[in-house]
C-alpha cells in the first residue's frame, strides 16, 4: 500500500475559527483507487476533499500527491481536478467551451485542444450537444459536462464532491455503475465524497467512514461492512442489531460472551479481542435466521411488524428478554412472506461466525 | 363554477386591471402629455411679445436651424464625449467597490451599501457646492498641497473638464455600484473556485468568468450614469467653465437667456433621440442573445 500510495494526507486538521471540521486526518490513497469518503454531514469529510483541492489549507499536517508536498499550493496549480455538487458550469459559455477551458489555461494548442475536447463529448456521449449552453440541458446530461469538463485535462486525481446527489434514483443507480466502468477505463485515482452508504459500497474500492472530523474506519466495503471496528460504524453502514455483553471467556479462537439481551451467553469468533469486559456485538439482520417457534436453538421472542419492501421484507422481532431485533429475508418464494405473520411467535438463530465483536 | 365564484373572479379582473392601469395612467400624464406638449413646442415659431412666447405652426424651422448651426451638434458631440469618459470613471471606480461589498462578510454588506447611498440624505445642490469649495483656486484641496509641500503651484481644477468628470463620478456612483452589487453578490462563488481548479490564476478567472457574468450589471449601471450625464446642467455649470460646452447648459440659455421656447424644446427632443436609439439597438441586440441562448 504504502509503495504505491498517490496520496498521503498527514495529521491534516483543519479549524475554522473555533470549530473543527477536521480533527487530525492520517490516509493513504493509492494510483488508480476509486476511494469514499463517507459520512453524514458535518463529519468533515466535504472539507477533507477541498483541502485535497486547494481550496482550503490545512491548519496542521500536509498533504503529499505523488511525493509533492502542495499542503500551500493553489488550486490552480495542483494535479487535481474536481467535479463540484453543484457541477459549477460556467454557464455563458458552450458545452465545448466548458471543457475547453481547463486546456486553454494550458496554453496547448487550438488544434490539440478541438482534438481533446471531442474526445471528451464522445466519452461522455454529448458530441451532439457540444454547442448547446448548460441551461439549456438535462440534470443528467450537466453531471457529464462536469465530468468531462473534470477529466479533460487528465489530472492524477480526480475529486467528486458527492457526483450523483443531484440525479434522481433510477439515473443515479445506472450513473454509479457508469462512473465506476470510466474510473477503470481512465486508470485515474477517484476520491469522493458521499453521504450515500449505497453509492459508496457499490462504487468505492476503498472507503473512509468519517465522524466527527476524524476517520473511524477504512477498508475495502465488505470489510467495513462485515468487520465494523466500532458501534459508529457498524450503525452507519446498513442495518445492524447491537446489542452490549461481557468477554467472560475464551478457547480455540472462539469467546465465550454473556449477553442478557439475546437470553444468555453465546460464542463468537475472538478477532483478535480476547481481554475480558465490557464489549459490544453486532449481528447483520440478513445473518439471522427466522422460524416458526419449535425446539432449537436461538432465541423465542414475537413478531411485532413486518415492513415488506418488494424483494425482502424487515422482521421487527421483540426477543422474550425485551431486546428488539430486525431479521431481513428474501421474499424468494412468493408465498414465502406469508408463512409468518404478524403476532406469531417464533424464534431466531444465528451461526457463531455472524457475531462481530465490538469495543463498547 | 357557481354564480359567486364568477363574480370573485370577475373582481379579481377589476382589480387586476386597475393595479396595472395606474402606473401607464402616471406616465400618461407626466410622461406622454409633457413629452407631446414639448414636441408640440419644438415645431413652433418664437414670438416673443405674446404669452408664452410661442406660436404653433408646426413648421420644423428649428430642426433645420439645429443642424445649421455648428453650435448645437458640436454641444451634442462634447456631452457624449464627456458624459462617456465620466462613466467609465465611474465604472473603474464603482466596479471595486461593488466587487469589495459583495465578497464582505454578509453582515457587513448592509452598512457597506448604506454607506455608498448615504450622500443622498444630502441635497445634490449642497453637495456640487461644496465640491467648488474643494477645487477652487484657494479650496482645501489647494489648501492642502500648498500646506504639505507637496506642489507648489498646483494650479486649479475647478472650471476644467476634469472638475466635471469628478463631479459626475461622485454624484452618480451610488447608480453604478447598486446595480454592479446586485450582480456580483449573486455570482456563484463555486464558479471561481472551478476556475481556478482548472488552472486560472484569479486575474485570468476574473476576466472569464467574473467579469463576462457581471456584465448586465455593468450595462445597466453605465446606463444609469451615461444617460443623466449626457444631459447634466448642474455640476457643467457649477464645476466646469465658461467655454464647457454640454447641451445641458445649451437648453437652459436657449430657454431663460434666449426665452426661444421652440429652440430649446428642439433642443430637448434630439437629446431625447440621440439617447434612445443606442439604447433601443442595445436592448433589441440583447433580447436577441437571450433568445437565442
Amino acid at each position: 500500500m504504502t509503495a504505491a500510495a498517490l496520496i498521503r494526507i498527514d495529521g491534516v486538521v483543519k479549524r475554522f475559527n473555533d470549530v473543527t471540521a477536521v480533527a487530525g486526518v492520517d490516509l493513504e490513497i493509492g494510483r488508480g483507487e476509486l476511494f469514499a469518503l463517507l459520512g453524514g454531514s458535518g463529519c468533515g469529510k466535504t472539507t477533507l476533499l477541498r483541502m485535497l483541492a486547494g481550496f482550503e489549507t490545512p491548519t496542521e499536517g500536509r498533504i503529499l500527491i505523488d511525493d509533492v508536498d502542495v499542503t500551500h499550493v493553489p488550486p490552480y496549480a495542483r494535479p487535481v481536478n474536481m467535479m463540484f455538487q453543484s457541477y459549477a458550469l460556467f454557464p455563458h459559455m458552450t458545452v465545448a467551451r466548458n471543457i475547453a477551458y481547463g486546456l486553454e489555461r494550458e496554453r496547448l494548442p487550438k488544434a490539440e485542444i478541438a482534438e481533446r475536447v471531442m474526445q471528451a463529448l464522445d466519452l461522455v456521449e454529448l458530441r451532439a450537444h457540444a454547442q448547446r449552453r448548460p441551461h439549456q440541458l438535462s440534470g443528467g446530461q450537466r453531471q457529464r459536462v462536469a465530468l468531462a469538463r473534470a477529466v479533460v485535462k487528465r489530472p492524477k486525481v480526480l475529486l467528486l464532491d458527492e457526483p450523483l446527489a443531484a440525479l434522481d434514483r433510477k439515473l443515479r443507480e445506472r450513473t454509479q455503475l457508469e462512473l465506476a466502468e470510466l474510473q477503470q477505463r481512465l486508470g485515474i485515482t477517484f476520491v469522493m465524497v458521499t453521504h450515500d452508504q449505497d453509492e459508496a459500497m457499490a462504487m468505492a474500492s476503498r472507503i473512509a467512514v468519517m465522524d466527527q472530523g476524524r476517520i473511524r474506519q477504512v477498508g475495502a466495503p465488505a470489510e467495513i461492512y462485515e468487520q465494523p471496528n466500532s458501534r459508529f460504524v457498524a450503525d452507519f453502514i446498513g442495518l445492524a442489531n447491537i446489542f452490549e455483553g461481557e468477554i467472560v471467556g475464551h478457547a480455540d479462537g472462539m469467546l465465550r460472551i454473556s449477553c442478557d439481551p439475546l437470553g444468555g451467553e453465546i460464542s463468537a469468533p475472538a478477532n483478535g479481542m480476547t481481554q475480558a469486559g465490557p464489549i459490544a456485538i453486532v449481528i447483520r439482520p440478513e445473518k439471522l435466521s427466522l422460524h416458526k417457534e419449535g425446539a432449537g436453538a436461538g432465541c423465542a421472542g414475537k413478531v411485532r411488524n413486518i415492513v415488506y419492501l418488494g424483494d425482502e421484507s424487515i422482521f421487527h422481532v421483540t426477543l422474550e428478554t425485551g431486546a428488539a431485533v430486525q431479521i431481513t429475508r428474501m421474499n424468494a418464494d412468493r408465498r414465502d412472506a406469508g408463512v409468518i405473520a404478524r403476532s406469531d411467535a417464533v424464534r431466531i438463530a444465528w451461526a457463531p461466525e455472524a457475531v462481530v465483536v465490538m469495543p463498547r | 363554477m357557481s354564480a359567486t365564484g364568477m363574480a370573485s373572479t370577475h373582481g379579481i379582473a377589476w382589480g387586476r386591471r386597475l393595479v396595472i392601469a395606474l402606473p401607464y395612467l402616471w406616465l400618461l400624464l407626466f410622461f406622454a402629455a409633457p413629452f407631446l406638449i414639448v414636441a408640440a413646442i419644438s415645431l413652433g415659431e418664437n414670438t416673443p411679445d405674446t404669452v408664452p412666447p410661442v406660436t404653433l405652426t408646426g413648421s420644423g424651422k428649428t430642426y433645420v436651424q439645429l443642424f445649421a448651426d455648428a453650435l448645437y451638434p458640436a454641444a451634442y458631440l462634447n456631452s457624449l464625449r464627456i458624459a462617456a469618459i465620466a462613466t467609465l470613471a465611474t465604472l473603474l471606480i464603482g466596479y471595486p467597490m461593488a466587487y469589495a461589498i459583495a465578497r464582505a462578510p454578509a453582515g457587513w454588506r448592509g452598512p457597506l451599501l448604506m454607506a455608498v447611498i448615504l450622500p443622498f440624505w444630502t441635497s445634490f445642490l449642497i453637495r456640487i457646492y461644496a465640491w467648488m469649495g474643494i477645487l477652487s483656486e484657494n479650496g482645501l484641496l489647494n489648501q492642502f498641497l500648498r500646506g504639505s509641500g507637496l506642489v507648489a503651484d498646483p494650479g486649479t481644477i475647478l472650471g476644467t473638464e476634469w472638475a466635471i468628470y469628478l463631479g459626475i463620478a461622485y454624484a452618480y456612483l451610488p447608480f453604478m455600484v447598486l446595480p454592479l452589487y446586485a450582480v456580483l453578490e449573486k455570482l456563484d462563488v463555486s464558479l471561481l473556485e472551478a476556475a481556478a481548479d482548472l488552472g486560472a490564476r484569479p486575474w485570468r478567472a476574473f476576466l472569464t468568468v467574473t467579469l463576462p457574468l457581471s456584465l448586465p450589471g455593468i450595462v445597466g449601471g453605465c446606463l444609469l450614469v451615461f444617460i443623466p450625464a449626457v444631459g447634466e446642467f448642474v455640476i457643467p455649470d457649477l464645476l466646469g467653465g465658461t467655454e464647457t460646452l454640454m447641451i445641458g447648459k445649451v437648453l437652459w440659455d436657449e430657454f431663460f437667456s434666449n426665452s426661444d421656447w421652440p429652440m430649446a424644446s428642439a433642443v430637448a427632443m434630439a437629446m431625447l433621440v440621440v439617447l434612445v436609439i443606442p439604447i433601443v439597438l442595445f436592448q433589441r441586440a440583447r433580447a436577441r442573445e437571450m433568445a437565442r441562448g
